[in-house]
């Protein structure tokens, strides 16, 4: 993250400002992927005109980052009025899709109203393994043809991976593919529970044997965490870091209306239908919980020995072990491997036994 | 430069933080942040508003010398005019369509 970007986001962050929003606007989709969050419910989603109200009430808020989501958000009719109406209020509006549905008129119409990026779910460039997690027959080829059509058009195009035991093995084959072609190219092992939190999808995370292998890539040790790190603001004391970012600058709107910290945080903190967002953000009971864990609150985390290698997600924590203070195995383990690779860990002693156990489960 | 009205590009993505204007252009992604008068400028490019005009307003609200607030105004203006950020017309939109 450049220093402007970093500083801009501690702002928002100790501000309480709602910067970055991730906003799933159906949980309809026309892939079923294995790994995916999205629950549908009988309840219905947000109707067009309330979708306009949210996004009144976000941009009044202050939020600048717009990602639209879902499920897919092609399904909704209203997709390309809500992106008119988003752009009109000036939000940076992202746009995550499978690109089954994209045509050239809709690359063309994305481009048109300054949507800054589409990011594309790509799990392998074999059509088998990648169909297989879609559970839908040819969607390789499909999305692989809407994400050149968005490219063609002008769009800012990033294909996107979850590392996950059906895709660790053809990440390397996916990143030289889309560098080759200009696109940019994204892993990322964080795989979420269900939107109930049902945490089913976590049994298809990498194995405790895989990080090392996908992390000693030079592209992943480099670049898989950093950027993802959650912003920080500098703070005198370190304990009093905040843990990330959600519910401090971004949260999560479903297409219920539900507002979350964060997608990866099935913690419902209010309804937008029932209660002004402005209201939810700054008084929800759960939101305000989420927002007063600070890292000397972590009683594990705060004297480990490899937490300067962790990017702990406390959603994940969370549906891991039901605590928000709690560590995450997924991220110990990402942790352990790291300080394993850093020429900076030999010198280390380590005194928690967890923290050692799990070091001597991965291999070097 | 001649007392043109200079007006937004709608394209760009901008919120207002701690009083500072953060911008970004959806064409190239690159971000901006302003300083306080130039968020001012920002907000008051309008389309509606001359150049003097709003020169004279900053001279009201931050005790600039108006021939300063001028001369500064009319560099950050090319300067933005040339990233796309902005356009400067020679009438207001009403006019134009009149």
């Amino acid at each position: 993250m450049g220093k402007m970007i970093q500083a801009i986001a501690d702002k928002a962050l100790l501000q309480k400002i709602p910067w970055g929003v991730q906003f799933d606007l159906t949980m309809r989709c026309n892939e079923l992927c294995v790994h995916c969050y999205r629950v549908e419910e009988s309840r219905p989603e947000l109707t067009t005109e309330e979708v306009y109200a949210v996004l009144d009430q976000l941009a009044a808020a202050g939020t600048l980052y717009l990602t639209f989501s879902g499920g897919e958000v092609l399904l909704r009719r209203d997709f390309f009025a809500i992106v008119e109406r988003a752009r009109r209020l000036r939000f940076d509006v992202r746009v995550k899709t499978n690109a089954l549905l994209v045509t050239e008129e809709i690359a063309r119409r994305m481009v048109e109203l300054g949507v800054s990026q589409v990011d594309i779910s790509v799990y392998s460039l074999d059509p088998e393994r990648h169909d297989g997690v879609t559970l839908n027959p040819g969607s390789l080829r499909r999305t692989l043809e809407g994400a050149t059509l968005l490219q063609n058009a002008g769009m800012r195009v990033r294909l996107n991976c979850p590392l996950m035991q059906q895709t660790v093995e053809g990440y390397q084959a996916l990143l030289e593919w889309g560098e080759a072609r200009g696109f940019k190219v994204s892993f990322d092992p964080t795989i979420t529970a269900k939107s109930n939190g049902d945490p089913a999808p976590l049994q298809l995370r990498i194995s405790r044997d895989q990080p090392c292998h996908v992390l000693r890539h030079p592209y992943f040790h480099s670049a898989i965490f950093p950027s993802e790190a959650p912003p920080t603001p500098a703070a005198p004391d370190p304990a009093d870091e905040i843990p990330c970012g959600a519910s401090h600058s971004s949260c999560y709107v479903s297409p219920y209306g539900d507002v979350y910290p964060c997608v990866s945080m099935p913690i419902p903190c209010g309804n937008i239908r029932q209660r002004p967002f402005l209201e939810i953000w700054q008084r929800s009971e759960e939101m305000l919980r989420v927002r007063s864990i600070f890292r000397k609150d972590l009683p594990h985390c705060r004297t480990c020995a490899v937490a300067d290698h962790c990017s702990r997600c406390p959603g994940m924590a969370y549906v891991e072990h039901g605590l928000l203070t709690g560590p995450s195995a997924a991220a110990c383990q990402q942790a352990c491997v790291k300080a394993l690779l850093s020429d900076t860990f030999v010198k280390m002693e380590v005194h928690d036994a967890a923290t050692a156990s799990l070091i001597r489960q991965s291999p070097a | 430069m001649s007392d043109r009205y200079p007006a937004q590009n709608p394209r760009v993505a901008y919120r207002v933080l701690d009083g500072s204007a953060v911008l970004i252009n959806p064409d190239d992604s690159t971000l901006y942040t302003l300083n306080p008068v130039a968020t001012r400028i920002w907000e008051l490019a309008d389309g509606q508003l001359p150049i003097s005009e709003i020169a004279r307003r900053l001279y009201g609200e931050f005790q600039v010398e108006q021939e300063i607030a001028l001369r500064d105004m009319e560099a950050f203006l090319q300067a933005f005019q040339e990233k796309g950020l902005l356009s400067l017309m020679d009438h207001p939109p009403e006019t134009l369509h009149g």
